[in-house]
């Protein structure tokens, strides 16, 4: 083959490699950043640039902690507060702007909400975290978001064993890390295009390993959805104790809960109403303010057609909640505190 | 087996290596045999069997056929044929579909309505007609019965095609078999994977794609704005189309591959200009079938013009019925039998082609305008999910979720793009033709695309059902 005929080739494929690479790390996904900070466990690096487009769109800037949100002014300026909460209380899925945390300091100039939650934090996350935040910004106010699956999730063992596990590796990292330095794993840490290939590669895999393994033994997926079948009191009671670790660190808890809702029933409905009631119930026993959208959300719906999960570029009605959600949420959050007076005894 | 799964693929490659090292054209024919049947196995291995008894019925009556000259004992010989053949098929796919049908009648006598735990084997629909094609050739003597019972069995199993298609007859099978050497040659594995890695951009791409836009609209369409509900059903034309097309591209380039060509089964159908020219577009294979062996058995426009509408609009029903066991695809069959019957009528008034360009612009919205519509009734699982459906493109209920699925969006307006330069190309080749290392560069870069594009569904292909 003459190099007449292979120049053109490699040239063109260059130039398209070259676009891809900038235009994931502009609309899709940047490098991985995510690293394990002694105090808060995994956090992104100091200031990487984070998007998400997997689920909706968001376009983040890490703070000097590797929080994807801005740091908290210094204490007496202000009601502070730290949220903690998985992907739902992230909210990576909506704008920086449109995220609950931040139209709630909007909706209430004065208030300082240090966004933690991360995708896939348990209650027991919440409960090691309270102690670390505190001891290193000494909010006002602790906001622990939570919703229906947390209750499935506080069984598995591997949240469990993954909360402690993230943490005994988070106190062990002052040790230097080994980080492979050849030159695949150098492109492959700091290209977007192949980090997102490999992200997808993964998940290919994930799928067709699944789907060959119940093949192969003849199995049909479990399409159970575990989280309509009842709490168990076992994870009531361990949602319960480690809800009391967090108040015994800072007593001034505001639970947020985020339902799940069925649009597309007559009529629209929340998805798990008994446990819906046990948040309230948790509430309501620990002497805690619960922030609920569900009426808000089923009032909207049947006012606009417009459901408050699901996105543009996934499914309408499922998953996360989107902007009109967030929006809601935030209304509620802000009158929750105000009808406790929470935020007027906040600063020290 | 699919297509577009981790174990064709693995399958694909080693019957190739297979086949290319065997010595002999008898062997690869043999392992040929073997891996069509171990294709079929994986689905349910005991219609194996079923599919093994079909064709052994017809290659049988093939011989007979081909022997005998009573011309009443030979017809007598094809009824059988066909009552064996149209009896596993209404039994396996259409058997529930009458007793519920029959129901309130039933019921009304008295009698109990059962209902049968019938599994529909895959590809019936498609084997089933191809086997029928060649027992009506050999009648009509268009076809000389072929004496070697491994290779017609093999022409009912060819992997590539036995599941959804292109319906291949035997006029067209036999002689390549019998003619070419089917040691994969490096040239036809270059054009046949050419041609695969094209289906399966458009399936795993496109159809994919566009499916995450319809599926949620269809299955609660009164939830939504009239613009999702019609972009939703724009999405599901698009995603029958490319789901299907680039189907019958992976199919006909494995077929490639072993160095056979199939019959073209579409010809950017969306560009016509009336519902005939959409018919000679669309699924060409099924439409010469139903032409050959059903419109002009009952007379085709031979016995006037009424009898030439009738005939029509019965070949469409029965072949919307064919599609599936339900009201819905016997709609479908129904509309376009009106449709072809108007049109048929509209040329016989004012003659074949437009006379102008707006003429054809008009002709090719009429016609896009029906064809969208009549998938209504083909998506929609019933009648009242058709009915809200139209109602909401009728803007008749405007309330809903004004909800556009993006990414199916973009697909959507890619394939517009893609459309109209075909008509602008006047339908020559949109890719030149590629050397080898640009044409390597392609592939990959095609390859990268549905990698970081594809909704990675697992979804089967469309036809697959029927």
């Amino acid at each position: 083959m003459s190099l007449r005929r292979l120049l053109p080739a490699v040239v063109v494929l260059l130039l398209v490699l070259l676009a891809g690479e900038w235009a994931t790390r502009r609309w899709l996904q940047t490098p991985r950043s995510a690293r394990i900070d002694p105090r808060f466990g995994w956090v992104q690096g100091p200031g990487a640039r984070y998007v998400q487009s997997a689920e909706g769109w968001g376009e983040y800037r890490a703070d000097a902690d590797g929080f994807l949100d801005r740091p908290l002014p210094p204490p007496g300026q202000g009601v502070r507060a730290v949220l903690l909460g998985d992907s739902f209380g992230q909210g990576l899925q909506v704008l920086d702007r449109e995220r609950f945390s931040e139209t709630a300091e909007l909706l209430m100039p004065g208030l300082h909400i240090l966004n933690t939650a991360a995708a896939g934090r348990s209650v027991f996350h919440h409960a090691l975290l309270a102690r670390r935040l505190q001891d290193a910004f000494a909010p006002d106010l602790v906001l622990v978001q939570l919703d229906d699956n947390k209750l499935t999730d506080i069984e598995r063992p591997e949240d469990s064993a993954g909360a402690f596990a993230e943490f005994r590796a988070a106190a062990a990292v002052d040790r230097p890390a080994r980080i492979r330095t050849d030159l695949a794993s150098t492109m492959l840490r700091r290209s977007a295009l192949l980090s997102y290939l490999r992200t997808r590669v993964e998940k290919l895999t994930r799928q067709e390993q699944q789907r060959l393994t119940l093949k192969l033994t003849n199995r049909k997926p479990d399409l159970r959805d575990l989280v309509a079948l009842p709490a168990t009191p076992r994870a009531k009671s361990l949602i319960d104790s480690l809800v009391a670790e967090i108040q015994a660190v800072n007593p001034r808890v505001v639970l947020i809960y985020v339902p799940n809702v069925d649009y597309f029933v007559s009529p629209p409905r929340v998805s798990y109403p008994e446990r819906r009631a046990w948040f309230h119930e948790l509430a309501a026993q620990r002497g805690l303010p619960l922030v609920d959208p569900s009426d808000a959300f089923l009032q909207s719906y049947r006012a606009t057609g417009e459901p408050l999960h699901g996105f543009s570029n996934a499914q309408p009605g499922v998953g996360h909640v989107n902007a009109r959600g967030h929006a809601l949420i935030a209304h509620e959050l802000v009158a929750v505190l105000r009808r406790e007076g929470l935020v007027r005894r906040g600063s020290r | 087996m699919i297509f577009s799964s981790t174990e064709f693929l693995l399958f694909l490659l080693g019957v190739l290596l297979l086949t290319r090292a065997l010595p002999s054209e008898n062997a690869r024919r043999n392992l040929l045999l073997a891996a069509s049947s171990f294709f079929y196995s994986w689905w349910d291995w005991r219609f194996t069997f079923l599919m093994l008894a079909t064709a052994t019925i017809d290659f049988e009556v093939g011989l007979h056929l081909e022997r005998m000259t009573d011309t009443g004992r030979r017809r007598l010989l094809l009824v059988a044929s066909l009552i064996a053949n149209l009896g596993v098929l209404a039994y396996f796919k259409y058997m529930n579909f009458f007793l519920g049908s029959l129901q309130p009648l039933l019921e009304a006598a008295g009698l109990p309505v059962p209902h049968l735990e019938v599994v529909l084997p895959a590809g019936i629909s498609f084997f089933t007609f191809q086997s029928m094609s060649y027992t009506i050739d050999v009648y009509r003597r268009h076809l000389p019965a072929t004496r070697s019972y491994r290779d017609f069995v093999l022409f009912v199993s060819f992997f590539p095609q036995l599941v959804a298609g292109p319906i291949v007859r035997a006029s067209v099978f036999m002689p390549q078999l019998a003619a070419h050497d089917h040691r994969p040659r490096a040239d036809n594995v270059r054009l046949g994977l050419e041609r695969f890695v094209r289906g399966f951009v458009k399936k795993a791409l496109f159809a994919d794609s566009l499916a995450l836009f319809c599926d949620p609209v269809f299955a609660h369409p009164g939830a939504f704005a009239p613009l999702s509900v019609w972009l939703a059903v724009a999405a599901y034309t698009g995603q029958i189309y490319y789901d299907f097309s680039g189907y019958t591209d992976m199919a006909t380039g494995c077929g490639r591959m072993f160095g056979f060509e199939f019959p073209p089964n579409f010809r950017h159908p969306y560009t016509s200009r009336s519902i005939t020219e959409f018919w000679r577009r669309w699924h060409i294979t099924l439409s010469t079938w139903l032409r050959d062996y059903l419109y002009i058995p009952l007379g085709g426009n031979r016995l006037g013009r009424a009898r030439t509408y009738l005939n029509l609009a019965a070949t469409m029903l029965l072949g919307g019925l064919w599609h599936g066991a339900n009201w819905t695809f016997v709609a479908w069959g129904a509309w376009h039998g009106i449709g072809l019957a108007l049109d048929k009528a509209r040329m016989e008034r004012f003659g074949d082609r437009p006379r102008n360009t707006l003429g054809e612009l008009l002709g090719w919205a009429a016609t896009f305008l029906f064809v969208m519509v009549g998938w209504v009734f083909f998506r929609a699982k019933d009648f009242a999910t058709a009915g809200t459906v139209l109602r909401k493109m009728a803007f008749l209920e405007p309330a809903g979720s004004h909800w556009v699925q993006l990414p199916a969006t973009v697909v959507l307006a890619v394939a517009v793009v893609l459309h109209v330069a075909v008509v602008l190309r006047r339908e020559r080749e949109l890719l030149p033709d590629l050397r080898v290392p640009m044409h390597v560069v392609a592939v990959v870069l095609a390859m990268l695309l549905v990698l970081m594009f594809s909704p990675f569904s697992t979804n089967p292909f469309i036809y697959f059902q029927f």
